[in-house]
């Protein structure tokens, strides 16, 4: 079982339908529900905040530099005078929608794939698999700094190159899975009563395969918020004046002696927001996994 | 990692292991793992080329700047051979980066004397925190097998909270608690390359500690998961009914076998190691090869950048493959034969 425990999906053994599907530890467990809390939280600030916001984001000088909070600024002022509060209400945006269209990309080209070839087999798979285990290998972030060294830093650049790294890892789960539910009885009953292939894939197949999927997605969305939030930080995404959580933390990274919440309102951002979904993600994941009901005391 | 996929533990091969087969079978799993190592470095050396040099016009325009006419871009990109098909040029860079010779950033200075200290600061940095932060997190995810509970429920809380930050989050908070609150340790690690031995060491103090708090909690994680498994295996409960004492059961035999799975958790993502360093080095601005790239790659620089994304992967996937062959040697499974 030594690969299984690194990667729990792929030794899920597909059961049939079970109370609530994966949804249902994220609101029967603590983990799921204080996770699920934290991100409705933040969903509310990064889908409202940019109409809620009192001032512009980018507005110059709106009161004076590095001003503590108070007159109007609830967080005071940033190293150009913006308004911190404005900034940090309109700067979760790219954070968030970048993952999950690199997710959604990465499901459909590797996921589909990875689904089609565990269900037909033969050298196709055996090919793709290799693939697959090769790119693994490759290390996500160096890729991902070298292709934005050679193709800039737009967002459709960030959305193609997440996807690709992400492709192949929901391929592999995608394709452990659909191997693990090809070979299990009831697909075995279903082929002997008869069954046409495609209602064997619908019927079957798909509902068996979605709680390790799912929960596999759920991850990679939050390893894509850490990731493209780093990039950002690191100046390779976003590019000033964003008001972006990432780039404001290293714009005021300087000033954090003088103005602290400048930094540090972005920071509460994206940790609460990576937080947020690992746990979610987390519940998930374990209630897949079979250990759900030892750990879900927390 | 996959390559070692496990064997089941009744088979023909495993019934009878004589010696030698079983060295030849690990000598053939260390060469396939070697052997994927290289491809890995090949590809990750072919995908950066080919994104830094699709565009002669943009390399040209890198290095005379935003002024040059298209003219004088179009005599840069001819005289200096990027209007050649970039297969070509991928081969011609490779065959030179092999021999040593690493080409001139774009400002004109020779690669390899500027990156090579940065190389043996990154390379101190991953091997100290490795070392501390796997230690520390096998001996927290015993404690929380052992004693499930209140020690267990907190550990479980903090790790799975620290493991959802991202690497600049905790390098900050640690940075303004530690540096910038308490003055013990400084803000930036300029002096890992020109401090005396006391502030160098202090410098890799923060840095390290970043890195390896994301280490410790995945980690920790895999450890306490395998030591459950192993903790309820009736080998465990027969040692234990044997009389022996718990210490040497838990060390002697939990620990042991679940040190394989541990070892492989270790190798998989040592790559996320290499992504760690690169922010804690921009974080605390280390100066190391990660710090070295992201300045690259913002000004542009493709000689650079392609020197340093070589030695980091290089640098990673050997760490990685000692992780492998570790397991190879650890795994008795492995012993009558692998594939």
């Amino acid at each position: 079982m030594s690969v299984a425990a690194t990667d729990p999906s792929m030794d899920a053994v597909p059961r049939r339908s079970r109370r609530g599907g994966v949804l249902h530890p994220v609101t029967h467990t603590w983990t799921g529900r204080v996770g699920l809390v934290i991100v409705a939280l933040m969903m509310i600030v990064i889908v409202l905040g940019p109409v809620l916001a009192p001032h512009d984001p980018n507005e110059l000088a709106a009161g004076l530099p590095l001003a503590p909070p108070g007159r109007g600024f609830v967080l005071g002022n940033d190293n150009l005078g913006r308004d911190v509060w404005s900034r940090f209400l309109s700067g979760g945006r790219m954070v968030l929608l970048v993952p999950l269209a690199a997710v959604g990309l990465a499901t459909i080209s590797g996921g589909f794939l990875g689904m089609t070839c565990g269900y037909i087999g033969g050298a196709l798979d055996a090919v793709v698999a290799r693939v697959f285990d090769i790119l693994l290998t490759l290390p996500p972030l160096l890729i991902a700094l070298a292709v934005i060294a050679g193709f800039g830093s737009s967002t459709a650049v960030l959305v193609l190159t997440i996807a690709l790294i992400f492709a192949p890892q929901i391929g592999r789960v995608a394709r452990g899975t659909t191997l693990a539910v090809v070979s299990s009885d009831y697909v075995q009953a279903a082929r002997a009563r008869g069954e046409r292939r495609v209602t064997i894939v619908v019927r079957e197949i798909a509902p068996n395969i979605v709680a390790p999927v799912v929960s596999d997605l759920a991850l990679r969305v939050t390893y894509g918020v850490i990731f493209v939030a780093t990039l950002n930080f690191l100046g390779l995404g976003a590019q000033p004046p964003s008001p972006d959580w990432g780039l404001s933390i290293a714009q005021n990274l300087a000033y954090v002696q003088v103005q602290p919440y400048a930094s540090l309102a972005p920071v509460v951002g994206v940790a609460a927001l990576s937080v947020g979904l690992n746990l979610m993600a987390d519940s998930m994941v374990r209630y897949v996994s079979h250990d759900g009901m030892k750990d879900s005391m927390l | 990692m996959s390559v070692i996929s496990p064997v089941p533990t009744q088979g023909p091969l495993v019934a009878a292991p004589t010696a030698s087969r079983g060295r030849a079978a690990r000598a053939r799993a260390v060469v396939r793992q070697v052997g994927l190592a290289l491809l890995t470095l090949f590809l990750i050396s072919f995908i950066a080329f080919v994104a830094m040099n699709h565009s002669p016009v943009q390399i040209a325009r890198n290095v005379l700047g935003r002024g040059a006419t298209p003219a004088q871009l179009r005599a840069y990109a001819t005289s200096h051979g990027l209007d050649r098909p970039v297969m070509v040029q991928y081969l011609s860079w490779l065959g030179h980066f092999v021999r040593g010779d690493w080409g001139a950033t774009l400002v004109n200075q020779q690669v390899r004397p500027l990156v090579l200290p940065a190389y043996v600061h990154t390379g101190e940095l991953a091997l100290i925190t490795l070392a501390w932060s796997v230690l520390l997190a096998i001996a927290l995810g015993v404690a929380a097998a052992r004693r499930r509970g209140a020690v267990d429920q907190s550990l479980f809380v903090g790790m799975t909270v620290l493991a959802a930050l991202p690497e600049f989050v905790i390098g900050l908070g640690l940075m303004v608690t530690f540096a910038v609150q308490l003055r013990w340790f400084p803000v930036s690690s300029n002096a890992v390359a020109e401090g005396s031995a006391g502030e160098k060491l202090l410098a890799f103090v923060l840095p390290s500690l970043t890195l390896g708090l994301g280490v410790v909690a995945y980690v920790w994680r895999i450890t306490r998961a395998s030591m459950l498994e192993a903790l309820a295996a009736p080998y465990t409960r027969s040692a234990i009914l044997r009389g022996l004492r718990r210490r040497r059961v838990i060390w002697r035999h939990a620990v042991r076998s679940a040190s394989v799975p541990l070892v492989n958790a270790i190798a998989i993502n040592i790559i996320y190691l290499m992504g760690g360093v690169i922010v804690v080095e921009n974080v605390f601005a280390f100066p190391g090869l990660g710090r070295l790239l992201v300045q690259a790659i913002a000004q542009g620089d493709a000689n650079l950048a392609l020197a340093i994304i070589m030695l980091l992967g290089a640098v990673f996937i050997v760490l990685g493959l000692v992780a492998d062959v570790v397991v190879t040697y650890l795994d008795p499974r492995l012993k009558g034969g692998s594939r």
